[in-house]
């Protein structure tokens, strides 16, 4: 622990030199008293992901600026927009008032650090909002380390669904869709033709996630140092991968980019006949693609049946102006009948469990889809984000996924060097 | 003939003889090396024009069914982009005309004037342009943010205000200027920066017009600072709105690329104005 | 006295340039320096062990040996396309005025955008380049996936022979005619006027277009950051990609500062060997 005196060398290797200078040359030349935040009292900032910028959102901020007589400032960012822009914040002090989390375990992350509060306090004082009671486990579980919260879940999603095209399944002679990785590949290669492929495999590494669970692969255990374990389980599923698209050749190698819509994109077009992938993906496919009969099912079955847990959560930075004002933000933001809205709006699917059992979403079939997948997502290992090692490490599993995945490495001697990497790097 | 008109000299006929190769040959490759330049580019009017189905089929679409010029309004509609334009017009505007005022003025010290310390300050200034901004952004980014600049036109300007490559490229360009004009305005009696302002800034038109050119353009599509240093809606650059299209999991394209030919347009409007300073006749003899 | 007097003026001129390097360049930078010298926290001091960490971290070893191949690859072929087109287009062929102005087009387009389009375009399933090739029966390019940091490079290349064209241009332009009247007496062909005339006098050009190309090659961040993010594995992670990785992702601001450091003596270092072997290139001729 940091006692108070290096608290402050800190600080000041933090603003450095610079501010020691500049400080005594600003106090000259600037209003008399240096702000720390760049923003008055009456502002309210958010920052938030420029996809989730829903219209059910929207009211319940407007309205919220309207019933504090606040200015509302709410801005969008790219995912890694955001992280730059936050980092920057914590390290100097100027902060905004609510936070949209990237995943799971980044709150704690940033908790850790005191950059974030931890929420139980004002959750405790707060029953009507039911958190934890009201919240699928699972969401809760994964931003809780050592007794606290760092962060509410906003919306609850799961990787691995499988989108499958009804037209091309049934004219292979499937009226069903795969349910065991056996079958997938049997149709994935009856439907491989000229220029249709059976799948299509993502280049982001987290599409990789229901693979190894659907082997029971953890991808790290940090208390025992141990990434992607048992080994020989894991090296079956990124060998299954690997062998879709360089073996059997039902999956174009997907392209190194920052976009991960290829197989979105494939699908709609007719040239996938299945894909794997998450709730996000339905909307883009019925809008730009009215004429494909699109299925959708729950994730395959390889050793055991599963997904992998995505949504994004809320935090409050530790500097907020008013903690208060910005829990109350997010009791209305992450109340049942704003999920409801925005799923209505989106096709987002939320963590609270009174939301899933509101008929309109209960009698939605991809909503009950999403819902079955949502009960067997794989439990995520709270120790990776509270190492602070989190990006660091999946940075590293992206380079050895990619290596797999596109440029067709040899399996178990990636996965050893990435074992390596991730254990030297904690 | 005074010397300095060298800076504008086009003189083809000496130029026609240093070229070795095939005329053909070199047109043919030219015709192809400009297709290729320029097709991408033109892609994006395509992109621009898509509508939203098209760019969620999958399909590279070669030209759309349907034009949606419609598109470059949606823009304006999802977000303040008037505004975004006048701040980045706002910034890079003024940060091209401090460049203007201090960076000939800096490269004339570093080329015609003598003094102690003048090649350890110009090693110093060079040595600038060998750090990535990010690097020093944090710290910069922590005293502005004391100093309550944070979304303010003065922290969007200040950290550009000069910099090593236009003082250099300034003073590569008076270095071929002669002495004798400097002296016999020395011997009239002129002040120092007298002569700088009288003597060497007018023979600087074609110089100031590239630093200009390339200055806005830097600054125009400067990113990664105005991202940091503004946290309020009309505060941002047309840069940072751009991105705003990017969904969680798939880019509207059409409205990026719209957005990008906006971005485009000042740009080329003031590439038209300086094109021919930059590509008739500009000589960097001095360049060293 | 009158030295005196302009040393004075000199220093009065500069004052501005030396407030604004000092608190904006030379104090963060410092800043900087010290940060390296501590652990991620910034809490306890470290002294060197940052900088002898990079040396044994296979990835930034990784970053900085593929950064050197972008530069040389961007450098070589980046000052061979730009010099060749301003020798074609410093004739007075019909078009010359268009086509100069056309090529530097993609110098005035912001890189996010080059970025952007050209991932766009490059997508072997989803890109129209792919599209293009299967409409006349070729077979499609996946050159992302095999040749990735060589595309980091052509993009590259494209987006900036304009800018060196023009430079090059300037350069042919301030070589004396006089030369090549006395070559062609003595009997000289073109190719021979080309190597022994054109090229020796264009090295104070050629010195500035590498120099400033070394220098921005070795700190190229945003091209592969948003064309590949680095990938496919870490195969276009560049330096000044990893070093922001290391300070934004992994919040590692020591390390990130002792990089910056070691990054900033490298280019020193080259730049100063380029200076020093173009001047005597210089003094040669």
């Amino acid at each position: 622990m940091p006692a108070l005196s290096s608290l402050d060398r800190r600080s000041f290797l933090r603003l450095g030199l610079g501010v020691t200078v500049l400080g005594a040359v600003g106090t000259g030349c600037a209003p008399a008293t240096p702000k720390s935040g760049s923003t008055d009292s009456r502002t309210f900032t958010i920052y938030w992901n420029a996809g989730h910028a829903y219209k059910a959102y929207q009211q319940v901020i407007d309205q919220f600026g309207k019933d504090h007589d606040l200015v509302m400032n709410w801005q969008k960012f790219q995912w890694p927009d955001l992280t730059t822009k936050l980092t920057a914040d914590f390290r100097s002090g100027n902060v905004p008032d609510l936070v949209e989390e990237v995943s799971a375990g980044t709150g704690t992350q940033y908790g850790l650090d005191r950059n974030v509060l931890a929420l139980d306090d004002l959750a405790k004082a707060d029953p009507g909002f039911g958190f934890p009671d009201d919240f699928i486990t699972a969401a809760v579980s994964a931003r809780q380390y050592e007794g606290k919260t760092y962060s509410i879940p906003l919306h609850l999603t799961a990787n691995g669904l499988l989108f499958y095209n009804k037209g091309m399944l049934s004219a292979a002679g499937f009226d069903q869709p795969p349910a065991t990785w056996e079958e997938f590949l049997e149709v994935a290669k009856a439907t491989t033709k000229d220029k249709v492929s059976g799948t299509s495999l993502n280049s982001d590494f987290s599409y990789s996630a229901p693979f190894y669970n659907q082997q029971n692969v953890a991808f790290s255990n940090v208390s025992a140092k141990q990434f992607l374990e048992p080994a020989a389980a894991a090296r079956v599923a990124l060998q299954y991968m690997q062998d879709l698209v360089f073996t059997h050749k039902v999956s174009p190698a997907p392209v190194a980019t920052t976009d991960y819509s290829g197989p979105q994109k494939l699908f709609s077009a007719q040239r996938a006949a299945m894909f794997l992938s998450g709730p996000w993906d339905i909307g883009p496919i019925r809008q730009g693609s009215p004429d494909i009969d699109l299925g959708l099912t729950v994730p395959l079955t390889g050793t055991t049946q599963s997904a992998s847990m995505a949504g994004g959560g809320l935090m409050i930075p530790a500097k907020a102006k008013d903690p208060k004002l910005s829990w109350e933000l997010i009791t209305r933001l992450a109340a049942v009948q704003t999920e409801l809205a925005a799923s209505k709006e989106a096709g987002m699917s939320m963590p609270r469990k009174s939301w899933a059992a509101d008929p309109s979403v209960a009698s939605d079939p991809a909503m009950g889809v999403i819902a079955k997948a949502l009960a067997i997502v794989a439990k995520q290992d709270v120790g990776l984000s509270a190492s602070g090692k989190a990006a660091q490490i999946n940075e590293l599993y992206k380079k050895a996924y990619q290596q797999i995945i596109i440029q067709h490495a040899p399996v178990e001697a990636t996965l050893a060097d990435f074992r390596k990497q991730a254990g030297a790097a904690l | 003939m005074p010397p300095t008109s060298s800076l504008l000299r086009d003189s083809s006929i000496d130029r026609d003889r240093l070229f070795p190769g095939d005329r053909l040959a070199a047109y043919a490759l030219l015709v192809i090396l400009a297709l290729v330049t320029v097709v991408p580019l033109l892609y994006m009017i395509v992109l621009a024009l898509q509508s939203d189905a098209e760019v969620l089929s999958g399909d590279p679409v070669l030209w759309p069914a349907d034009p949606q010029w419609g598109n470059f309004t949606r823009l304006f509609d999802a977000a303040p982009f008037g505004r975004f334009f006048l701040n980045s017009f706002v910034m890079a505007g003024a940060i091209t005309i401090a460049h203007l005022v201090f960076d000939p003025l800096i490269g004339y010290v570093f080329a015609k004037m003598e003094f102690p310390g003048k090649r350890i300050a110009f090693v110093a200034v060079l040595s600038t342009l060998m750090v990535p901004f990010f690097v020093r952004m944090l710290p910069i980014y922590a005293i502005f943010s004391n100093l309550g600049w944070i979304d303010s036109y003065q922290g969007l300007i200040v950290p550009f205000l000069m910099d090593a490559y236009g003082i250099f490229l300034m003073r590569q360009f008076i270095r071929p200027l002669p002495n004798e004009l400097i002296e016999a305005a020395r011997v009239d009696g002129a002040s120092e920066f007298g002569i700088y302002l009288r003597v060497i800034l007018p023979q600087l038109k074609p110089a100031l017009a590239v630093l200009s050119l390339f200055t806005f353009v830097f600054q125009w599509n400067e990113f990664l600072w105005p991202l940091i240093a503004t946290s309020r809606t009309e505060m941002r650059t047309l840069p940072i709105g751009l991105t705003l299209f990017n969904q969680e999991y798939f880019t509207q394209w059409n409205l990026t690329a719209a957005g990008a030919l906006i971005l485009f347009l000042p740009t080329a409007l003031f590439f038209v104005i300086t094109q021919k300073f930059l590509v008739e006749g500009i000589t960097l003899s001095g360049l060293k | 006295m009158n030295r005196r007097r302009q040393a004075a003026t000199a220093w009065l001129f500069l004052s501005p340039a030396v407030i604004f390097f000092v608190l904006l360049f030379f104090l963060p930078i410092g800043n900087q320096l010290l940060t390296g010298l501590y652990d991620a926290d910034g809490v306890n001091f470290v002294g060197l062990d940052n900088f002898t960490r990079a040396l044994g971290d296979p990835e930034v070893v990784h970053s900085f040996l593929i950064t050197l191949g972008y530069a040389a690859g961007t450098l070589v072929v980046g000052t061979a396309v730009g010099l060749g087109l301003a020798v074609i287009l410093n004739q007075a062929i019909p078009g010359r005025t268009l086509f100069r102005s056309v090529l530097l087009i993609p110098y005035l387009t912001s890189v996010s955008i080059i970025g952007l389009l050209w991932r766009n375009i490059l997508d072997p399933q989803v890109g129209i380049l792919n599209r293009l090739l299967d409409q006349f029966g070729l077979p499609g390019q996946t050159w992302l996936s095999t040749h990735p940091l060589a595309t980091i490079v052509g993009i590259t290349v494209w987006s900036s022979a304009g800018y060196t064209m023009v430079l090059f241009l300037a350069g042919l332009q301030g070589i004396p005619g006089l030369y090549y009247e006395a070559a062609r007496i003595d009997g000289a062909g073109p190719w021979r006027r080309f190597f022994s005339i054109t090229l020796p006098l264009l090295t104070p050009t050629t010195l500035f277009v590498s120099i400033i190309g070394l220098i921005s090659t070795l700190q190229q961040f945003a091209l592969p950051y948003i064309v590949t993010g680095g990938g496919p594995g870490n195969a276009t992670s560049l330096y000044a990609h990893r070093l922001f990785l290391v300070a934004f992702n992994d919040n590692d601001f020591g390390y990130a500062s002792a990089l910056s450091v070691l990054l900033l003596l490298v280019v020193l270092v080259l730049s100063l060997v380029q200076l020093k072997i173009g001047d005597r290139a210089d003094a040669a001729h």
